[in-house]
């Protein structure tokens, strides 16, 4: 399928910058590579130029520096009625005044195909979406949900190998969410397109895409897949944005066994694995996820301890999650899921928690 | 609701507590919307109606003649009425006279034929005296029309209560004894005008949609502080008063004014251009005053339109011309729709514009409206004009309701 061949990247943004005011950039240096049917999440606070980056992509917005290629082919001047890249809304963006059907017809019919092959080919598209019947409706008369697969078949009909989605599911309902995104990712492997997916919702991110590109300030923090991100956050942003995280700060003062050590302002000394830049000297932080601690004094080797005062304990039906204050530390959270018999400690009572080196890392401070 | 009241009904004295508390509750509403009703009534619907009724009215030729208007109710129009007919109308002529109403019966009767206003006041002058022998030669040797049966029955048409003539006469009809038929084609006017104004307003509703809807379209995709400080050129001509924005045209269109300058430095003409006092200075003038309800009415539409429909249509892969035909335009259908009935509406009525920088002969229909009311002071020919003024309207009303609904009609 891929006529490039594979080695050649399907998308390429090289040096891209933008900015609206000639004084500050909203993308400043973005280099990124997204291989033909991958689904690329970007993902990143409101601002952090994550949507500029997919209207660049689909034309709307022209890069004020740098080249974006598809498939090989340079983007830059071409009109984003050329590019050939399907794109769903965040309000889906539905013609108010055509019908289910309409709509779905329209990218076909600006490309000149054959009245007979439109209806046959939107009837296909309405079956994918399982809406054969409500082709006749117009938008209003459809639920939120049911809108939201008539603007992705819309997308889709005319066979884009690249498809943009502009927080798709934002205007549904949780329950709805789920299936939906359910839904795109059966598409997705179905049709072996290429999707790229802006969404501020981590949850969505992490579920649906191959890799997830973290953005903020502008540029693409760490650019990953889901489980890397996680379990290996490049810096404190992607550790702190990216699910629930306990934040050390500190300096680094050196390396022992593979381990980089950390020294908290008060002294205190904890190991982890490195982030790879570090040096001795540099600000650090250790991101260390509230599940990994176990409220226990520990036993032996390769392992962080710290005391503190239960604060509060919060029942969260699988979990509980128990607020210590810990002084040099400061506040710290843990999650102690609900399968285990420990004895857990009451309010304002003290307590002696630990986890293991390789459960937590040291990164860098700064951003990217 | 209705199945709840079925399985367990209300008991009556609750039910009688509801409904007083609801009588109170609209008489309330009533009493804050008392003084608009009564001032709408006051100023509005009663002057409108009473004028209306004009239209169908005729008591100036029954008051003035009464004898004769009841010696004539029985006449056949066979023949010349009988002599005491002619008796009654020199005494009721005499008594008019003296009571002063005589001259608004002969206007009214000039209304049927030119001339019979002279003819009464002329007969008035010369009243043939009933004991001096047969009155009817007498009024003969007057004038020789009091022997026509025409004449009579041109009198006891006008001495009717009710009488159809003025809305005849509004569509250039007239009833003679032999039945309706058409004023002859040199005194046909109203036909004409009705026409002329349904064209000069169509002319104008499209000349504003033309240039009134890139505009509404700049304002309502521009950003807001552009797109406010270009309001204000829109919005503070409304504010300025009609008569001083119609009178600026004269110093614009007249013959040595600012265009026909322009034109003649440019070498596009030789001598001015007659731009007022015609059809153009009509149609420029009132395209210029009513621009600003086209624009507001589609700005108010286009606003509402999210400019992400056609980033959906250009990404789906059309052309951005297209885009805007098949996406944009579509839905501003009930903004170019309310601004086409609102500016063709008020057209067909507009009166001031036409008034000052129109030329003779080319009135429309609320110049002769004016005219019959000031000049004429036929009341029941203007109050006919009006009503079909007020037809039209309404038809223009129910084709826009059928097509677009009142409903969607908002301005800003």
């Amino acid at each position: 399928m891929a006529a490039s061949g594979a080695s050649e990247p399907f998308v390429t943004f090289s040096r891209i910058r933008k900015t609206y005011d000639g004084e500050s950039y909203v993308i400043r240096d973005l280099n990124l590579e997204i291989a033909e049917g991958e689904f690329l999440s970007l993902l990143g606070p409101s601002g952090s130029g994550k949507t500029t980056t997919l209207m660049l992509l689909a034309g709307f917005e022209s890069p004020s520096g740098g080249t974006i290629t598809l498939n090989g082919r340079t983007l830059n001047e071409l009109p984003p009625h050329k590019r050939d890249i399907g794109m769903v809304f965040q309000n889906y963006a539905l013609f108010p005044h055509m019908t289910v059907a309409e709509n779905i017809a329209f990218p076909l019919s600006v490309r000149g195909v054959a009245k007979a092959e439109q209806r046959e080919r939107v009837a296909r598209a309405l079956d994918m979406i399982e809406l054969g019947r409500l082709g006749g409706r117009k938008p209003s008369q459809l639920s939120g949900g049911q809108q939201q697969r008539v603007a992705l078949a819309r997308a889709l009909v005319f066979e884009p190998r690249l498809v943009l989605m502009d927080e798709p599911l934002g205007a549904l309902d949780k329950a709805l969410r789920e299936t939906m995104q359910y839904e795109i990712k059966r598409l997705h492997r179905r049709l072996g397109v290429t999707i790229v997916y802006v969404t501020h919702d981590q949850g969505e991110a992490l579920t649906m895409s191959d890799r997830v590109a973290v953005f903020e300030g502008g540029a693409i923090q760490q650019i990953a897949s889901p489980t890397s991100l996680y379990e290996d956050p490049e810096n404190a942003f992607v550790a702190d944005f990216i699910g629930e995280n306990n934040g050390l700060a500190g300096q680094v003062v050196g390396f022992d066994d593979g381990y980089a050590v950390l020294t908290l302002p008060g002294g205190r000394t904890f190991k982890g694995r490195a982030g790879g830049t570090l040096k001795p000297g540099d600000a650090a932080v250790l991101a260390l996820r509230p599940e990994r601690v176990t409220v226990d004094p520990g036993d032996g080797e390769a392992q962080n301890r710290l005391s503190g005062t239960v604060e509060e304990i919060i029942y969260c039906g699988d979990h509980r999650r128990i607020h210590l204050a810990t002084g040099q530390a400061g506040h710290f959270v843990i999650k102690v899921p609900n399968t285990q018999r420990t004895i857990l400690p009451a309010n304002g009572e003290p307590v002696d928690v630990s986890w293991r080196y390789d459960d937590c890392k040291i990164v860098d401070a700064r951003s990217a | 609701m209705a199945a709840g009241a079925e399985a367990d009904p209300m008991p009556r004295a609750g039910r009688d507590a509801y409904r007083a508390a609801r009588r109170k509750e609209a008489m309330r509403s009533l009493a804050f919307a008392l003084p608009l009703l009564v001032f709408l009534v006051a100023v509005f619907l009663y002057p409108i109606g009473a004028l209306l009724l004009r239209s169908v009215q005729s008591e100036d030729v029954a008051a003035a003649l009464p004898r004769v208007s009841a010696g004539l109710a029985a006449w056949s129009g066979a023949a010349l009425p009988p002599s005491p007919v002619f008796e009654a109308l020199a005494a009721d002529i005499a008594a008019a006279q003296e009571r002063g109403t005589l001259v608004s019966a002969a206007r009214r009767l000039n209304t049927y034929e030119p001339g019979f206003r002279s003819l009464i006041l002329k007969t008035a002058r010369r009243l043939p005296d009933p004991a001096a022998g047969p009155v009817a030669p007498a009024f003969v040797a007057i004038d020789p029309r009091w022997g026509e049966t025409e004449t009579w029955h041109f009198i006891q048409r006008a001495s009717a209560r009710i009488t159809p003539d003025y809305l005849l006469a509004a569509i250039d009809l007239r009833a003679g004894p032999r039945g309706l038929s058409e004023l002859p084609p040199d005194q046909r006017i109203y036909q004409a005008a009705f026409a002329r104004t349904f064209l000069i307003s169509g002319t104008v509703t499209l000349l504003c949609l033309i240039l009134g809807y890139p505009v509404a379209y700049l304002l309502a995709t521009l950003p807001p502080r552009q797109s406010n400080r270009l309001m204000i050129f829109v919005i503070v001509p409304f504010w300025t008063s009609l008569l001083v924005r119609t009178t600026a045209w004269y110093v614009l269109l007249q013959p040595n004014g600012v265009v026909n300058a322009l034109l003649a430095q440019a070498g596009l003409t030789r001598e001015p251009l007659a731009l007022m006092f015609n059809r153009t200075g009509v149609l420029v003038g009132m395209t210029h005053v009513l621009l600003p309800f086209m624009i507001l009415a589609n700005y108010a539409v286009m606003r509402g339109i999210s400019p992400s429909y056609q980033r959906a249509a250009v990404s789906l892969g059309a052309h951005p011309a297209i885009a805007f035909l098949r996406v944009y335009v579509p839905q501003t259908l009930p903004g170019i729709g309310t601004g086409t009935f609102l500016v063709f509406v008020l057209a067909i009525g507009y009166y001031i514009t036409p008034a000052l920088l129109g030329g003779g002969g080319d009135e429309m229909i609320s110049q002769l409206i004016a005219f019959q009311m000031d000049r004429q002071l036929n009341w029941g020919l203007a109050g006919a004009l009006s009503v079909y003024l007020v037809l039209l309207t309404l038809a223009v009303y129910f084709v826009f309701n059928h097509f677009v609904g009142v409903d969607r009609l908002r301005l800003g």
